[in-house]
């Protein structure tokens, strides 16, 4: 097949889609008519990315496939647009979200010990809903509480291909850091032991002083 | 994170607390050399400010992490006595418009409470390994501080109707109408007659909840038995009876056979079963 036709016809198909599609999909919907190699595919969704350069609409690939979208330069004007439609979440919502999706598999018992609240149940609602958890198992512990893990509908929506590609989960703390570095998460405790203005007195073991590390 | 950037209001009921322990006496805390007799007015939340905060908290380790950034509180010499107490005014906001959360902080100022009086105690060297009884909480808020972090993060991800938006044609023009699967009538009246014998299943396992006793059966079965040489099996069955009784009928049976009360015989292959008591009249029926 002509490559502007194959272009053309992918450029199509992925408008009319309302979901990513993968190349295997692709192939499959477009080999049914044509001969065409998935090689094929992927160069003419190459070409057809290059056409969209200076446009604000853009081809994406994120976990599910290819997506044509709008860039978010534009997000601001489409937001007008749709003024009532954008959803919302909340703090909890996206922290139980986080949870899941940096320690996947996970059950409501370990997300409540994390955040130190009882799980919403709307929450998990809304967030099963959107098909960004799905249940993936029950642990083999009394209860058979039920593990939580994100989809590839969550990496859909946030843009991303694999899990790795979240942003780093800050490093973890051990309270024998923390004297010196909970007034300014910033500092790191080398800077501060170099720095000997920083007027940080230690002496007994049950006096812990503040140390004046303010901003 | 949108937190209220509150003016912490000097509060006169924290200077009238004149009976106060007398702690406030005493240094409670050194603080570059200076030894502190008094505790910063400024830690006190009053009760109108904490309304506002009701929103923004995500519960009592947030709140506690507030309080820690916000007052330039060293988290290992936080003074737990009051923040236990603005921890109370916090939940006695919350009782009237949610318990279940209370609880949660309930919980939290029992917990540092505890803590406070785990450091009044001496320290024994004996005791070195001994952790700081702070050290766990503050584990807990730090773990729990990665992922508020980490959230903020991935609420800052490009997403799909925020920043992105996926485009779309219309594409009405479909050539080949879904084709929905036809179903002859009969099919229905199977699947039907399907549901039908599932809603038996159900009815008669209400049945399981009539007061039937194996052994007042296997009396009864005795009872018909009593002055007749032998019974036929199937007359020993009341026909009448749901399933159950009939089960139950059954079991009596056996259960009298394995206690050697009765005798079942069969004079030849496919022939008739007879049960024959094996205690004589005059002996009495011994219920266990």
């Amino acid at each position: 097949m002509h490559n502007d036709k194959l272009k053309n016809i992918i450029e199509a198909i992925l408008l009319a889609s309302y979901e990513p599609l993968s190349v295997d999909k692709l192939f499959k919907i477009i080999t049914s008519k044509e001969k065409t190699s998935k090689s094929d595919i992927l160069s003419a969704i190459d070409n057809l990315e290059k056409d969209y350069v200076g446009k604000d609409i853009e081809i994406a690939k994120v976990a599910s496939g290819f997506r044509i979208q709008a860039k978010s330069e534009i997000g601001d004007y489409l937001n007008i647009m749709f003024a009532d439609r954008t959803p919302r979440y909340s703090r909890a919502l996206l922290e139980t979200l986080s949870i899941i999706a940096y320690r996947q598999p996970v059950t409501r018992g370990d997300i409540e010990s994390i955040r130190g609240v009882s799980v919403s149940t709307s929450i998990m609602r809304i967030l099963t809903e959107r098909n960004w958890i799905r249940i993936i198992g029950y642990r083999d512990v009394p209860g058979k509480p039920a593990m939580f893990a994100t989809t590839s509908e969550f990496l859909d929506y946030f843009s991303l291909q694999r899990l790795e590609e979240l942003p780093d989960l800050p490093e973890k703390k051990e309270p024998m850091d923390l004297d010196l570095e909970l007034d300014d998460q910033s500092i790191n405790k080398q800077e501060l032991s170099d720095n000997s203005s920083a007027s940080v007195v230690v002496d007994s073991d049950l006096e812990f002083n503040t140390p004046t590390v303010e901003d | 994170m949108d937190k209220p950037d509150l003016e912490l209001i000097h509060n006169e009921d924290t200077d009238t607390r004149v009976n106060q322990p007398q702690q406030v006496e005493m240094p409670f805390a050194i603080v570059d050399g200076e030894s502190m007799t008094e505790l910063p007015s400024d830690l006190y939340i009053p009760p109108v400010a904490l309304k506002v905060f009701l929103d923004t908290f995500e519960g009592p380790l947030d709140l506690l992490l507030y309080l820690i950034r916000k007052q330039n509180l060293n988290i290992l010499d936080v003074p737990i006595a009051d923040i236990t107490e603005q921890y109370v005014n916090y939940i006695n906001l919350m009782k009237e418009l949610e318990l279940e959360l209370a609880g949660e902080y309930l919980l939290m100022a029992a917990m540092l409470a505890e803590i406070k009086s785990k450091m009044l105690l001496p320290l024994f060297e004996e005791l070195e390994d001994e952790e700081d009884p702070r050290a766990e909480l503050v584990r807990r808020l730090l773990e729990y501080e990665r992922y508020r972090t980490v959230s903020e993060e991935l609420n800052k991800l490009q997403r799909l109707e925020r920043d992105i938006f996926i485009t779309g044609v219309e594409s009405n023009h479909l050539a080949k109408p879904i084709e929905l699967p036809e179903i002859a009538l009969q099919e229905l009246m199977v699947s039907f007659q399907d549901v039908l014998k599932r809603a038996e299943m159900f009815t008669s396992l209400h049945l399981l909840k009539e007061p039937l006793s194996v052994r007042e059966r296997m009396s009864t079965i005795l009872e018909k038995l009593k002055n007749k040489d032998f019974l036929d099996f199937t007359e020993l069955f009341d026909f009448k009876e749901h399933k159950t009784g009939l089960v139950v009928t059954f079991l009596a049976i056996l259960e009298l056979m394995k206690e050697s009360l009765i005798e079942i015989v069969q004079a030849k292959d496919f022939g008739v079963i007879h049960v024959k008591a094996l205690i004589s009249d005059n002996e009495k029926i011994t219920e266990h």
